[in-house]
């Protein structure tokens, strides 16, 4: 009896822990139709090179040889941990050429939303953020949010934000969107003229960074985490 | 419409088709289970939608869809808990190597919190154990958590009832405090 009391009262201690996970958070509705857009999205994107699985075996027989001590295995638990943490993160393709040196970004011009010309060679000296996007296009519209968010908090350590709609009607389908999302950063159109440029374009969103020396630094194609981008600026921000 | 031509027409649903009307059902469901042990809810989104993606690359094998992607549900966030604390691990060993940040008020107070405290004792009582009690605080009954889980219904209360008095002597080692 004195034991099922005791069963009852851890229950009810146990209860009162974990009450906060018992509700559905407040107010929130989950948009199933964005997500299910993302999904559909990333189960048209193509599987994981099997490289990727050989990597993963050789890591694994090489941490299992290392469980032989207990020094060593402390060591591969954090080499492990190391290895999750960068891969998780660090997402960047740095584009080089056959002698190992990033590639200089193409010079465009072409008209932003207030009708001014906009060139690359206009920001020498800065770190250039260009995302190719289009508003049919759920991935590059999830991310204006990232970018405008970007050019608030880094603009002033000298980053640009650019964006060339690839859309075919234009400013007619581009200007009502920058207005409701309240774009802060220069936008254009016609990026199919440029496209070319940059190897096609070939799925969007397509992203650029662009280093202070006007090589492209890194190159993002699809929906990646909004932290790999802040990764790759803060990291292309800090490069003199 | 007769019941055999309902069956007729779901029958040749694509599985396309198959993939929106399972994914719209449970959706916000499964983002709520995520959302309410990770405590970040855009995360939780992200989380969700990788239960279906697993589900999508298996679905052939699997009879009970609800009780699967519940059961996923739980092990994602699970999952992400310890992914989490990797990370602050990783953060913590290499903070020598950079001028790390000193942690704002607001992190030493979230650090303090009941809540964080609760996940970190999930984490340490193995993994069994806490999908068992994520899923009785989320109103799963005994049946119920049996069937998720794939365990034998007549011993579920034992296990459970081992799972809260493991839970709490976890919390008092590390918290020393009832309340």
């Amino acid at each position: 009896m004195e034991q099922q009391n005791d069963a009852i009262e851890i229950e009810r201690w146990v209860d009162r822990r974990l009450r906060p996970f018992s509700a559905a958070p407040a107010d929130w509705n989950p948009d199933a139709t964005h997500a299910l857009a993302i999904l559909q999205q990333r189960q048209r994107q193509p599987r994981p090179l099997r490289t990727w699985a050989w990597a993963a075996g050789v890591t694994a027989l090489a941490s299992v040889c290392l469980l032989a001590f207990p020094s060593t295995r402390a060591f591969a638990s954090r080499c492990i941990d190391a290895c999750g943490e960068l891969v998780a993160r660090v997402s960047i393709v740095f584009p080089v050429n056959p002698a190992g040196e990033l590639l200089p970004a193409p010079d465009f011009t072409l008209t932003d939303q207030t009708g001014a010309p906009v060139s690359l060679s206009n920001f020498k000296g800065k770190v250039i953020l260009l995302n190719f996007w289009a508003t049919w296009c759920p991935p590059c519209t999830h991310e204006t949010p990232w970018f405008v968010d970007f050019q608030r908090t880094y603009g002033g350590q000298g980053l640009v934000v650019l964006g060339v709609s690839l859309d075919e009607d234009s400013w007619t389908a581009v200007r009502p969107f920058i207005a409701k999302h309240r774009v802060n950063y220069r936008m254009m159109t016609g990026g199919d003229a440029i496209a070319p440029l940059f190897g096609g374009v070939k799925s969007l969103p397509a992203t650029f960074i662009v280093d202070r020396q006007g090589r492209i630094a890194a190159v993002y194609t699809g929906l990646v985490p909004k932290a790999n981008y802040q990764f790759g600026i803060e990291t292309i921000l800090a490069a003199r | 419409m007769p019941s055999e031509l309902c069956t007729a027409v779901s029958a040749i649903q694509s599985p396309r088709d198959d993939l929106e009307a399972i994914f719209r059902a449970h959706y916000a469901r499964i983002a709520g289970i995520v959302a309410r042990v990770t405590h970040d809810r855009a995360r939780a989104e992200d989380l969700a939608v990788e239960v279906f993606l697993k589900w999508r690359k298996q679905s052939g094998k699997i009879t009970n869809i609800e009780a699967w992607l519940h059961r996923t549900a739980v092990r994602t966030s699970l999952d992400e808990l310890r992914r989490q604390q990797r990370r602050r691990r990783y953060e913590d060993m290499t903070a020598f190597l950079s001028h790390r940040r000193q942690p704002t008020p607001e992190e030493l107070y979230s650090a303090s919190q009941d809540h964080t405290r609760v996940r970190a004792v999930l984490l340490a009582i193995g993994a069994r154990n806490a999908e068992m009690l994520l899923l009785r605080s989320q109103g799963s009954t005994y049946a119920e958590v049996a069937s998720i889980l794939g365990l034998n219904p007549s011993s579920i209360g034992a296990l459970i009832s081992r799972a809260q008095q493991a839970f709490k002597k976890e919390y008092l080692k590390r918290y020393g405090t009832t309340e």
